[in-house]
């Protein structure tokens, strides 16, 4: 028996658990507890000495154990629609506050957002009271808009040689709220004659997520008409507890809110259509062929997207340069190809699909013959990709015009500061 | 093109490339294809461990395979 014979089994036998391993940590940070168990489980039986398989799988038993408990305590996670017990007048001012201030019987305007926004940017938080108003109210007016929003391109001036005026499409933000502050400065800030949409992904990673996604909600509040906001993947229970959102919540501010925001989030529509002609969505295309815009009327979007729904679809799948379906690199729904896209667009009357929900070297990309268009507007992607943010600028006839920045500077709170420490069990952080 | 689709075709016949192609894919958060190319190698692996453990080497009595998937 050669020793080399031995080795090379030997070797084999380290793959193999290397790669239970491995599959271990995709389905840890795809938070299926009991898949990453059973492949811990695997490793940490055959090579019981190894301490970071054990540890994880005690990570993953713990997990189990936890959501065993909580899921006896209320079925599902779905909201009721009753009103928070305390409502946010029975939250004091404190004494010391010197920022903008919200009366009481004043609604939130944009002399409010653009004081608040000088607040955040000295790095000043609100305080609760005004912060729990926000979301309530922002709340009400959410759940009165429907899941498929139409959305109207602005008015032009009467006036000769007046400036276009354009319907704005911005992707991921992802708590980057100086870069933020930098889109209004190039761009406008929101107005009826400069109207935004938002297309998701407004906190997690980056580590201004309670600023940059408070900002969108009272610019909402401020202006309805005018400010757009589309539910992303990340608006999710679970995303926001591993990427950190919860955490900048819960240090920032406190339990309750992160309670309101997930209320607020599981309020914002799914989709807009501008114009009858754009659709915008933060994933994309549905996987199969029979859903259409129709059936995304009818979803019931106050809850957390179910796994394999064309609800989850739609913030979660990407678009591939091959035709027809295929695996999703997340493991999320399906991709869909160019003939996937054009079918869908031809089928709903529509011209152009435009989605975010994957960084772009340029901020943006065009694809499947100009019918896709991918917009990504947080430059320098948590301060390591070096790529550029993008906006989308529709024209009076919904024809694309693109905007490019880059980054700039913040202070100095990493991204992923706050997120949970299942994301440096993985390595991902 | 054609032949570098060819050899990384090829490539992925071995476990330990698919292997190191899923912790590649984790780090980059494609965790779909992370598990998919984790289970290719471990069907690799598994392919390989059944025919070649079996017995002869000293001090592997008892297959290394079953050991492993016990």
């Amino acid at each position: 028996m050669s020793p080399n014979y031995v080795q090379q089994v030997m070797y084999a036998a380290h793959s193999f658990l290397q790669a239970y391993y491995r599959k271990g940590s995709a389905y840890l940070a795809l938070g299926k507890f009991s898949d990453a168990k059973d492949a811990f489980f695997r490793v940490a039986k055959a090579r019981p000495q190894d301490r970071d398989a054990r540890s994880k799988l005690a990570q993953c038993n713990k997990i189990i154990k936890q959501q065993k408990f909580k899921s006896a305590l209320d079925s599902g996670n779905r909201f009721t629609a009753t009103a928070p017990s305390t409502s946010w007048r029975s939250v004091d001012l404190p004494s010391e506050y010197s920022g903008p201030k919200w009366d009481d019987d004043e609604p939130c305007d944009a002399q409010f957002m653009k004081a608040v926004m000088q607040h955040f940017k000295s790095q000043k938080m609100l305080p609760r009271r005004y912060v729990m108003r926000l979301l309530m109210e922002c709340k009400a007016l959410l759940r009165g808009e429907s899941t498929l929003v139409d959305a109207a391109l602005p008015q032009q001036s009467d006036e000769e040689d007046a400036a276009e005026r354009y319907f704005n499409i911005c992707g991921d933000t992802h708590g980057q709220y100086y870069d933020l502050l930098h889109i209004f400065e190039l761009n406008g800030l929101p107005s009826v004659e400069n109207p935004y949409l938002f297309n998701g992904d407004f906190v997690d990673r980056g580590s201004f997520g309670v600023e940059n996604v408070l900002v969108l909600l009272g610019w909402k509040l401020a202006l309805p008409n005018a400010m757009h906001l589309n539910r992303g993947n990340h608006e999710t229970i679970n995303m926001n507890k591993m990427y950190g959102f919860d955490g900048e919540v819960r240090h920032k501010l406190d339990e309750a809110c992160m309670g309101l925001f997930t209320q607020v989030f599981q309020s914002l529509p799914l989709v807009h259509v501008v114009d009858d002609k754009v659709m915008v969505v933060h994933g994309g295309l549905p996987s199969t062929d029979e859903a259409d815009l129709a059936s995304i009327k009818r979803i019931d979007r106050f809850k957390e997207p179910p796994e394999g729904s064309l609800f989850a679809d739609l913030l979660w799948t990407d678009p591939q340069p091959f035709q027809g379906r295929g695996p999703s690199k997340r493991g999320q729904g399906k991709s869909f190809g160019p003939d996937i896209t054009h079918r869908f667009l031809e089928r709903n009357g529509l011209q152009l699909l435009v989605r975010s929900h994957e960084v772009r070297d340029d901020g943006y990309l065009v694809e499947h013959d100009g019918k896709c268009v991918t917009v990504f507007s947080a430059p320098n992607y948590c301060d390591s990709m070096g790529n550029k943010g993008g906006i989308v600028r529709l024209d009076r006839n919904c024809q694309p015009t693109y905007v490019q920045f880059t980054e700039v500077a913040h202070p100095p709170v990493r991204p992923m500061q706050y997120s949970d420490n299942l994301m440096s069990l993985i390595g991902l952080m | 093109m054609c032949t570098a689709n060819a050899l990384l075709k090829a490539s992925l016949k071995c476990p330990l490339i698919a292997g190191n192609r899923a912790f590649a894919h984790v780090k980059l958060e494609n965790f779909g294809s992370a598990i998919a190319d984790a289970d290719e190698a471990i069907r690799l692996d598994a392919d390989y461990l059944k025919v070649r453990s079996i017995s002869h080497v000293e001090g592997f009595q008892i297959p290394l395979y079953r050991c492993l998937v016990a």
